[in-house]
Formats: structure tokens, sequence, C-alpha cells
């Protein structure tokens, strides 16, 4: 008797192999087997005329804190995500001391744009060691989780308020490794580290203070372990990216390790930018290094409204300094006309009709009905006035309350990503799962890939796309027995109508501690999702299974 | 396997400054003359905050971009 039953279905084994026709059973939470074969289950799932796949693996999310009061990692679960990795960029929420958690909140509020409450309201910190957040979130995970630990949290431990401001000593570099292997023997997956973002105060994170040698001791470290290194690289700048790619090529032949850095975006103003740098992780890769470029599947939106701090004014300072003063301040800031001149000024001389002309009123709570889908530049002709200035006067008039699309900022051009994502040295990832929530939903990159890379524009075929999100992450993070479905494997499964497979549109919800907004994307022909062999979600239902777990790891080498 | 040439670059020492690397890297130039050579080069240090504060984890070019 087995405890489940997929029958029938079209199975899509993550090696890259022909689909075919056949039956997937499971025991004890593990694949048992694969194909025709006799005996009943406790429960069947009718797979007819739909692929079963293995569960996709996400491996750029921050759902570090998500993960505390949402264990199924909504909505990443349902379009087929059954494990992520959270701690990227440098971030973690341990191990952190009780006195520098104000200061690492700060952090992930700048850089990933999580909001206040997420932090205060839904769950009690009682942690420090990495040990303590794992048991943490392991209470109740639907999903199963690889964590990375982040260097700026493993830095401001060791240093304190020296983390960002000095290179560290020897005896520091010393301190770090230890708790690095604290952190690995944990559970640990690897080490992520960021060579671009900055603080609340706009200040470099700490782990952009540590010298190369500081970084090259730790991942002596991670090739003890056999564990990966993630970075940031300053993906904006080809020549620095690629000087990058060799320095983490280095490491990775000087300690034997894996790595891996993202995002890789492509962009129509830099055409050259990708080619560049995929010609040089090629010759890296030819040396033996192993140097993984993330990848992400969506092209670059960006929502945003004056109600909060956004990225689409990252490069437009005096708009971003506006944007984060408090509520009051910041109307009285936009009513002032010697500000909003400069704000105006700020766009350029055609008064943001090429940067912001474009932008649309998204609809939403509060959203005017009569400027709904019409873009700044034509709002802007109307009143006669400036792209820029209509932004300020349509958000004024309606207390802030107005949400503006950016759309198709870059990575967009589906004849070069769509080659792109095909490429042998690309691991396609760079969601952000759980990130950025007020600017854009990080879910449904893989319904997306699914849907128009597979389906829509054939880049991939579907047995290359599904190896690319199941089998290739688990080799490439040394996630254990999952990833292929094959006997003795996790019993991991996506079951999904491949002529429907997608991303539902973006819309805004108000789930989050109390009552914060986030843009999400719904499952579009997604069927089932089963996680460690328990249906965690079935015909557009969570159930109320939470089987997922922290993953085991391919074995340390020491 | 050898590798193309790309432009080339330095990590800092730790606690090296801009100043000091630059002489580091172009030793055959006067000191006033290597930094602003060197910063003609790594315009990306000095148009962020704060500018010019060299961080342990940059890349320095010592050369042109191609």
């Amino acid at each position: 008797m087995f405890d489940l039953i997929i029958r029938g279905g079209e199975i899509v084994d993550g090696t890259g192999k022909t689909r075919f026709k056949g039956d997937v059973g499971v025991r004890n939470g593990r694949i048992d087997a694969v194909g025709t074969f006799g005996g009943d289950a406790r429960r069947i799932v009718d797979a007819t005329g739909r692929v079963v796949a293995p569960g996709f693996i996400d491996p750029h999310t921050h759902f570090d804190v998500q993960l505390l009061w949402d264990g199924q990692a909504r909505p990443a679960l349902e379009h087929g995500i059954t494990t992520v990795v959270p701690g990227n960029c440098s971030l973690s929420l341990a191990p952190l001391k009780v006195d520098d958690r104000k200061r690492l909140v700060g952090m992930f509020q700048q850089i990933e744009e999580m909001p206040p409450a997420a932090f205060t309201e839904a769950f009690e910190w009682t942690w420090e060691s990495f040990g303590g957040y794992r048991d943490a979130i392991a209470k109740s995970l639907a999903v199963n989780v690889a964590p990375l630990v982040g260097h700026s949290v493993i830095r401001l431990w060791v240093m304190g308020a020296d983390s960002q401001k000095r290179a560290a000593r020897p005896d520091e570099i010393a301190a770090m490794q230890d708790l690095l292997r604290e952190c690995l023997e944990a559970g640990a997956v690897g080490l992520s580290t960021s060579f671009v973002d900055v603080d609340e105060d706009l200040r470099p994170v700490p782990s952009r203070w540590a010298h190369a040698g500081e970084l090259d001791a730790l991942a002596a470290v991670l090739g003890d372990y056999g564990r990966v290194l993630q970075v940031v690289p300053e993906f904006y700048n080809t020549d620095i990216t690629i000087a990058r790619v060799d320095q983490l090529a280095e490491l990775s032949l000087k300690h034997d390790i894996t790595t891996t850095f993202s995002p890789l975006f492509d962009s129509r103003l830099t055409p050259d930018n990708v080619p560049r740098v995929m010609a040089r992780v090629a010759e890296q890769f030819a040396r033996g290094a192993r140097v993984w470029p993330q990848v992400q599947t969506r092209p670059i939106d960006i929502s945003f409204s004056f109600e909060h701090p956004s990225l689409f004014f990252a490069r437009f300072p005096t708009w971003y300094r506006v944007m984060r003063l408090p509520r009051a301040k910041r109307i009285a800031a936009l009513r002032d006309s010697a500000t909003a001149e400069q704000l105006v000024a700020e766009t350029g001389a055609d008064g943001g009709r090429f940067v912001m002309g474009g932008l649309v009123v998204r609809g939403g709570e509060g959203a005017p009905k009569a400027l709904e889908g019409r873009t700044l530049g034509a709002i802007a002709d109307e009143r006669g006035t400036s792209p820029a200035r209509a932004l300020i006067d349509v958000s004024l008039e309606h207390d802030l309350n107005v949400p503006f699309l950016a759309a198709n900022l870059g990575h967009e051009a589906s004849d070069r990503i769509g080659p792109l994502l095909a490429d042998p040295h690309v691991h396609i990832g760079a969601s952000d799962g759980g990130a950025h929530i007020q600017s854009f939903s990080t879910y449904g990159d893989t319904g997306y890939l699914l849907g128009h890379f597979v389906r829509d524009t054939h880049h991939l075929t579907l047995e290359a796309a599904i190896k690319k999100i199941t089998a290739d992450t688990a080799e490439i993070w040394g996630i254990s027995k999952r990833g292929t479905i094959a006997a003795g494997m996790a019993a991991d499964l996506v079951v999904f109508d491949a002529d429907r497979i997608d991303r539902g549109n973006e819309r805004a919800v108000f789930d989050m501690p109390g009552h914060g907004m986030r843009y999400v994307r719904d499952a579009v022909g997604i069927d089932a999702v089963i996680v460690n062999g328990e249906v965690a979600y079935r015909n557009g239902q969570y159930t109320s299974a939470h089987a997922g777990r922290i993953c085991d790891l391919q074995g340390a080498r020491t | 396997m050898t590798l193309s040439s790309q432009r080339r670059y330095l990590h800092p020492l730790p606690d090296e400054t801009f100043d000091e690397l630059a002489m580091r890297a172009l030793p055959e130039l006067e000191p006033s003359k290597a930094s602003e050579q060197l910063k003609s080069w790594n315009l990306h240090i000095f148009l962020r905050r704060p500018p010019g504060v060299l961080l342990g984890s940059d890349i320095v070019f010592i050369e042109d971009p191609a």
C-alpha cells in the first residue's frame, strides 16, 4: 500500500530525458516507484492529461522573515516551488545578537523593501544563533528550506559597529571563520555576500568593507564543507561584473567551491553586457571553475506610489530623499514649490518625459478610476504640464494613494532572454521571492518560464526547462535527494497542465503583518503541489499539510 | 585553457587608501598624477556615497576601458 499515487501523468523527471507516461508511487515521504507498477494507495491524484514534474527549487529568495509566520511561503508554493533558498545578498536573520536586530531590520527594509511590521508584529524573536533560527522556522514549514548565512551578519556579529568602518584584523577573520563553520554545521547551504548594497542610512553594508583576503578565508571554510558562495555583483557595469566572474572563478578553483552571482540582467541600452559576461563565464567553466550566473525569467517591472520608498527612484537623489521622509513631511515637501521644482529638474530637461512619460496609473484601492490605465505623459499633456509635475500633482490630489507602473524597464526582449535561459551555463533563478513586495511580484517566474519560453516561443523544451529549475538547481546547491523523479528521492512533485501553466496578473493584496500591502501573482494551470509526500496545494486551495523541512545537503568534506 | 584579455584590476589591501593603492598600481608616476589617473579609470568609486572612500571589496581598474 502506497501513501500516494500520482496516476496516469506525463512524467518529466528532471533529468532532461524525454517525457514518458506512468505513475509515481510515494511511501513515507519518498518516491517509491515510477512507471508501471501494481498496488493501491491511501490517496490517488489523477494526473491524466497533465505533466508530473519534480518540485521546483527557487535559489534566490528572501523568505527569511515570512517563513516565521507563513511556512507555505505563499504564493510561491502554489506556483510549484517546493524548496526555497533564503538568506541571499549577505543578509540572513542569524547569527544575530539581540542588540543588532534593529540594524539588520533596517538593512532588510532598505535593500529588500520589507515593511517594518513584518519584523515586529508576526513572530517572537527568540534566537541569536543560526541553529536557533533554523529551529524557529522548522516548526511549521510547508516548503523545504536550504538557508544561506549572510556575510554582513557574520561580520556584524564579530566586529559590531566597526563592521561598517574598516578591514578586519586577522583574529577577527579567524572568528568569522569559526562562526561560519558553526552556521554550516547547523545546516547553512552556503554564504551570501554583496558588493552593491547599502543600509537604511545609505552606508555600504558590512560585507562591502571586507577585503579580498577576508572573503578568501571564508571561502576556504566553504571549501572544507563543500558549500556554495552567492554574491551580488555590480550588475550595472559590465567590466566590474567580468572582474567579479574572475574573482569568483579563482575562489572556485582554489577552494573547490561552487559560486553563483545574481542577478545578470539584459538591457537594450547595454546590448553587449550579457554576451560579454557569458563569454567570460564560458571561459571560466572551461578552466574548471564553477561560476553560475543567475538569470530571472520575467521582465523588470516596478510599481510604486508615494506611500513607500521605491527602487524606481534610486537614481534620483532628491526624489529618493523625499520618499523616505515621514508621511506628513513627505506631503509638505511635495507641496513646497521650491522642492517640487527641484524634483522636476532632476528628471531632466524634458520634465521627466523620457523617464516618467510611460508610467501607467494602476488600479487599486483609492486609485482614481478616471486615470486608471492612462500614461503619465498623456495626463501631463492634458494638464499642460510636465510628466514629473503631473506625478507630484496626481499623487497629492489623491492623498499619495495612486499606484504607478513602470513596465519593461529591462530584461524584456524575449528573443534575447530565451536563448540566454537555454544557455547551459545559466542558472535560472534570481526571483527575489519574498522581497521588494511593494514594488513588484516576485512569484510566478516558473510559470512564466514554462508558459512563455517553452509553450509560446519554444526557446526551451519542457524537459530542458524543468531540468534547469529542478535537478540542475539541486546539483548546483548540493541539495540531497531532491530535483528528480526517481525511486529514493524526496516526493516533491508538481502536477500541471502544460497547455495552461502561466503566472496570473499582478495584483495588490493586504495580507502582510499590520495589514501591509504586497504585489502577488496567482498560479495558473497548477493542479497539485506535493512536498515530502504530502499534498500541500490542490485545485486552487492550500491544504493544512506542513511537511517541509530543512534540506539535507551533500556530505561535508571534512 | 587560456583566458582572453580583460581589463586588469586590483583589490585594495586591508586599510589601504585610494592614494596608496594608486602608488602601488602606478609606481612610475608621481603620487598625485597616479591618483588622478586611477580616479579617471574608476569613477564608480567616486560617483557613489561616500564618494572616493575605498571599500575593501572594491574592484579598482588599473587601465583604460577597452
